[in-house]
């Protein structure tokens, strides 16, 4: 049964335990003929990243765990020169056989992920291999699926993924057919405070209304002044600004190519 | 006088570590110093998986693995300073290295450095103060205790300045004090037992 590995980006709290647990189950440990030791420090078959939007104070920090793809037309096997060495099994997952594998790191550059490391001591390239030692020995998923508290990092049968596969994204599209989906990776935000400079205290209730790429929404400022914009794809917009008692703020183009935070708005 | 309540204390006789000090002229940043996500005080901060986490150690370019110390863009660009610089984060009480975090993560005016790095001395008193490679802060946090009436170290909350630190000075360092640079170091895991432990009993459990 073919698996994929899916991860929901909106319940990471960014543990770090996926990779952790990676490198507790292969650091030191040999899992020929799946394979063998990785070294204690150096690679890291899956990897775990942070990344930042946005300016003080509206930053917003969100995590991206990287492993193989386990493509099903495999970059790396199509560029592997010993037959059989970069392999695809039945449940999807791409094994490098460290007994065939001669070094040779053919298969290193041509993976978009650069989830492909070299062991040098050993003289052979080494990457996540789904735990298929454990899910051969009757595991349902691999030692980094296991350890996610929150389950953000799900191991799931294809065809009960199929709806969730539709609405996922790809770190890597180029890749062929790749086998790890993203769910709720954040995309832009546009957001700002509104106060009154007379009273120097913020404005609560300011209806904000934001135009452009295709969309037309409607945002409210709590209790801080604030508004945020979020989903946002990258593009150009238009902003107001309206609070009874106030003249309307407007911004004709506001770039959003990266989150956009506007800052202190005084109206008036 | 220790009240009903807790009230704010801009300045006393026992602490003058605010931005409206005239210290701050000399040591203009405030020091935020957590408790430290990869380790516990000075505890596990030999553990060479946690190490890699850049959150946790940053990678010099002297090898040596560095307590990350988060700036603002603003206040970094200000003393140029980039992402994943060598930097000295210092006040009259000394200086400690760190590797510099330049991210939106921190407030301008604040810095950020976890307590418990393990001390690694580059020179104790002498011409140069103290210089700690280690970035162990408690080294320049205040003297006095929290309050004349309740003991307790002041560990967080203090002036400082940062500065880049430059391959010169620190071949500057490497010349002068040649003996902190020999000590049993491995980036994995840090200072080994080796480099502090010098004649052990035969058979001694390590």
């Amino acid at each position: 049964m073919s698996k994929v590995f899916a991860f929901d980006t909106s319940v990471c709290n960014g543990c770090y335990c996926c990779q952790l647990a990676c490198k507790d189950e292969h650091c030191s440990n040999d899992w020929t003929p799946y394979a063998k030791p990785q070294p204690d420090t150096g690679q890291f078959w899956l990897q775990l990243h942070e990344h930042v939007r946005g300016t003080i104070p509206k930053v917003k920090v969100h995590y991206l765990p990287t492993l193989c793809n386990h493509c099903d037309d495999a970059a790396c096997a199509a560029a592997c020169k010993v037959e059989g060495a970069i392999y695809k099994r039945d449940d999807g997952l791409v094994v490098i056989d460290p007994e065939k594998c001669t070094g040779c790191m053919s298969c290193v550059s041509v993976c978009s992920s650069h989830a492909i490391f070299i062991n040098e001591a050993l003289n052979i390239a080494q990457k996540c291999t789904g735990c298929a030692h454990l899910l051969d020995a009757g595991w349902k998923e691999p030692r980094c699926v296991d350890a996610c508290p929150t389950a953000a990092l799900k191991f799931l049968d294809e065809e009960d993924a199929l709806e969730l596969i539709e609405r996922a994204e790809m770190l890597h599209p180029e890749e062929e057919n790749p086998r790890v989906f993203y769910l709720n990776i954040p995309k832009k935000f546009i957001a700002g405070t509104v106060y009154d400079p007379a009273e120097k205290v913020v404005v609560r209730g300011a209806t904000c209304t934001l135009t452009g790429a295709g969309i037309a929404r409607k945002a409210t400022t709590d209790g801080f002044g604030d508004f945020w914009f979020e989903g946002l794809e990258a593009g150009v917009y238009s902003l107001e600004i309206a609070a009874a008692g106030f003249p309307v703020k407007s911004y004709a183009s506001i770039s959003a190519e990266e989150a956009v935070n506007l800052g202190d708005i005084p109206l008036g | 006088m220790r009240g009903p309540l807790a009230k704010w204390i801009e300045r006393d006789s026992f602490h003058d570590e605010r931005i409206s000090s005239e210290r701050a002229e000399k040591y203009p940043l405030l020091l935020m110093s957590n408790h430290g996500r990869w380790r516990i005080h000075a505890q596990n901060d030999d553990i060479p998986w946690t190490r890699e986490i850049f959150t946790c150690k940053v990678k010099g370019w002297d090898g040596y693995m560095y307590e990350p110390i988060w700036m603002h863009p603003h206040d970094a660009e200000a003393r140029g300073i980039k992402d994943g610089d060598l930097v000295k984060m210092f006040n009259e009480r000394g200086t400690v290295l760190g590797g510099a975090l330049v991210w939106e993560r921190i407030m301008p005016g604040a810095v950020s450095s976890d307590h418990g790095a393990r001390a690694d001395m580059i020179c104790v008193g002498g011409p140069d103060g103290n210089i700690d490679r280690g970035g162990a802060n408690n080294l320049i946090s205040p003297l006095n205790g929290i309050s004349p009436n309740c003991w307790g170290m002041a560990t967080s909350g203090f002036l400082v300045d940062v500065q880049k630190v430059t391959m010169a000075e620190m071949e500057g360092w490497r010349e002068k004090y040649p003996e902190a640079f020999e000590r049993e170091y491995d980036p994995a895991s840090g200072l080994r037992f080796e480099a502090w432990v010098l004649e052990a009993d035969e058979g001694e459990s390590r």
